[in-house]
């Protein structure tokens, strides 16, 4: 049986701003990830994804705080190690990799002496190794001319070739989980493929975990294992991919999955889910996505659903299935 | 696309023909120029009355520069663009030499959408003044009628008459760009350029913003040239389709040529790298050359270098845009599917 790599317990994550306000940005998310399985994050602009990867990491922004919960990466409790202690493991056991490759890159800096940084200051390989290294590393997430590229200024390279060399960057210290966040969205589609083929096959290579976050429900059926549909800072839905996929049980998935249009077939109508995503600021009562559901109940606005257990694995926070 | 000789000329709406926009390349202290950028190299094509018309393609592909040159916010190198409304006889505009009171009435009846709804709203004004402005420049209505017309915008993008005296930060993405779609719509023009109108809005916004668009086609009969990289999208509303590659068509055709039947390399390539909700992992074929930077000028066809399906022939000579089918062009020597010659 594989062995529990991250489990993550009734995180939530508040901002305090300077007009006293607090905004919870992620409410009570719970997941867990095996050694070597993926698991999607999904949801809108807004719905605490990126928060809840930057939370494993310990790099939630201020004025952001992790004000309860638990993160344990294999055994130890991340939200109570030292500043000092994280720094061991950010980078070493566990990357990320960010949305957009040309702002995540050092533009002053070769892509050498970027990836020799997080090698130097895991103590990875000596300096004299530290070029072999890279080189393979670089020609280990497809990149045609290790030597060149390595060489050359972030500006010098093409989208694609830049996300691929934030994901040599990321796994050059054999880390256990990756996580990334956005990783195709800046890119065009036709690399966005060559991407997600790249992750994947990197993931099963190196048996890491992945923790991948996006908006294309599209990319998550291509490479989780199981996913997590967020909707204002809680977890709506949580299912294994295929699960998900046949037998969706939230109303937000089932219409999120309807509204999208399709490459199959051309569809007269588009399904429309109505109204705005809410803002931290006013998130409604009850449960936060009634007054955009289609099957919503008069107690939906008073009463907050807890997230059931209906079926094995699948979980679903909505009163109908309560 | 020569199936437009065929059509009665005051059916079409826009006819570009044989349309270059090359950028120079300047170099040292005197600016020598050094080379061109061939953003759009001599594409030619025709949009029907009430028809929308979809360009497609990555980024760099030269899509939005071939709307920017159409609506008169880049120079043309070349080629010509020749615009009728109504009952207007066809006439070309040439940007660079029309005067200014004809600019302003063919400007009248085009209109642009643009793809962030964030940044092409003026925040310094209120949605009144956003509205009204477009009025008050083409000098329609008086003030009372201007004020009707600016309620009646609002109604038919779906907006409440409260948010009149508002700023665009108090709106989210999707209704802002509600309220620049009524803007385009101020000065009733008949064929609206969209470039990437649903891109920076979220999944279940797009939906709302897509059905919008799609009334405004079957509610006035409007013409729409619409510019997208996602080809879900461009099925879903399209009618005729071009796909574009390093600033010339690859392949256009009906929406059921180009998703049902597609010949060219690319448009196949394109298709294959969507990922499909709930379909699970696909597999891929296409060549490694694929996203390789500074790939090398190839004298024949651009696609040449990432072509799975290339011969030798594609290096030293550039296919020529021929139809294989009334109405569906490819520009490939050797096209895929049914209308494979090798």
């Amino acid at each position: 049986m594989a062995h529990q790599l991250l489990s993550c317990y009734d995180l939530h994550i508040s901002f305090t701003l300077s007009d006293g306000q607090v905004d919870e940005a992620v409410r009570g998310i719970a997941f867990s990830l095996d050694e070597t399985e993926t698991l999607g994050i999904v949801g809108e602009s807004g719905c605490g994804k990126t928060m809840t990867a930057l939370a494993v990491m310990r790099l939630v922004p201020l004025p952001g705080k992790i004000t309860a919960g638990s993160v344990f990466f294999k055994e130890n409790n991340l939200l109570t190690l030292s500043e000092q202690q994280m720094r061991t493991i950010r980078g070493r056991h566990i990357s990320m990799i960010f949305q957009d490759p040309m702002t995540s890159l050092n533009p002053v800096y070769t892509c050498r002496s970027q990836i020799k940084e997080a090698i130097v200051h895991h103590g990875i390989a000596r300096t004299s190794d530290a070029d072999a290294l890279i080189e393979s590393i670089l020609h280990e997430v497809g990149i045609p001319d290790p030597k060149r590229t390595a060489d050359s200024y972030p500006h010098q390279l093409s989208g694609g070739m830049r996300q691929r060399v934030m994901i040599a960057m990321a796994l050059v210290c054999n880390p256990r989980l990756l996580i990334a966040d956005e990783p195709t969205t800046a890119l065009d589609v036709t690399v966005q493929a060559r991407i997600l083929d790249l992750l994947h096959g990197l993931q099963s290579k190196k048996s890491m975990g992945m923790i991948l976050i996006t908006h294309n429900l599209g990319i998550v059926g291509d490479i989780a294992d199981k996913v997590i549909v967020m909707y204002a800072g809680e977890v709506m839905e949580y299912a294994p991919v295929r699960e998900l996929f046949d037998r969706p049980m939230h109303p937000y998935t089932v219409n999120l999955l309807e509204t999208i249009p399709a490459i199959a077939a051309r569809k007269e109508r588009l399904t429309v889910i109505p109204g705005e995503v809410p803002t931290l600021r006013n998130i409604p009562p009850g449960c936060p996505f009634h007054p955009r559901c289609n099957r919503s109940m008069p107690r939906c606005s008073t009463e907050h659903p807890a997230l059931s257990t209906p079926g094995t694995n699948h979980q679903v926070r909505c009163l109908l299935y309560a | 696309m020569p199936e437009t000789a065929a059509l009665q000329s005051n059916d079409i709406v826009v006819n570009v023909n044989d349309l270059c926009v090359h950028f120079p390349i300047r170099k040292g202290l005197f600016g020598a120029v050094a080379g061109f950028v061939k953003a759009v190299d001599g594409i030619s094509f025709a949009v029907r009355h009430g028809e929308i018309f979809a360009l497609v393609g990555e980024s760099g592909c030269g899509k939005t520069t071939t709307a920017q040159a159409i609506a008169g916010l880049l120079p043309a190198t070349s080629g010509s663009i020749d615009l009728s409304f109504d009952n207007m006889p066809q006439r070309t505009i040439d940007w660079k030499s029309a005067d200014a009171a004809a600019a302003k009435a063919v400007r009248r009846r085009m209109q642009m959408i643009f793809q962030d709804p964030y940044s092409s709203l003026n925040p310094r004004m209120t949605v009144k003044a956003i509205l009204e402005e477009p009025l008050i420049i083409h000098h329609l209505g008086s003030r009372d009628e201007r004020d009707r017309r600016i309620r009646a915008l609002l109604d038919r993008v779906g907006l409440s008459h409260e948010y009149l005296n508002r700023y665009p930060h108090e709106f989210s993405g999707g209704q802002r760009q509600r309220i620049g779609i009524a803007r385009a719509l101020a000065t009733d023009p008949r064929l609206i350029i969209a470039d990437e109108p649903v891109s920076a809005l979220d999944v279940s916004i797009q939906a709302q913003i897509i059905n919008l668009m799609q009334d405004l086609r079957t509610g006035c009969r409007q013409t729409q040239l619409f510019i997208s990289h996602d080809l879900a999208v461009v099925r879903h509303m399209a009618d005729r389709i071009a796909v574009m590659y390093r600033g010339k068509f690859a392949e256009y055709g009906s929406e059921s040529d180009l998703f049902l039947h597609p010949c060219h390399p690319y448009t196949i390539l394109l298709l294959d790298s969507i990922p499909v909700p709930g379909k699970g992992r696909k597999q891929r074929g296409g060549n490694a050359a694929e996203e390789i930077d500074r790939q090398p000028e190839v004298a024949g066809c651009a696609f040449y270098p990432r072509c799975p399906r290339r011969l030798d022939k594609c290096r030293a000579t550039v296919p020529e845009l021929r139809e294989v089918k009334k109405g569906h062009g490819v520009a490939c020597f050797n096209p895929a599917g049914e209308y494979e010659t090798t």
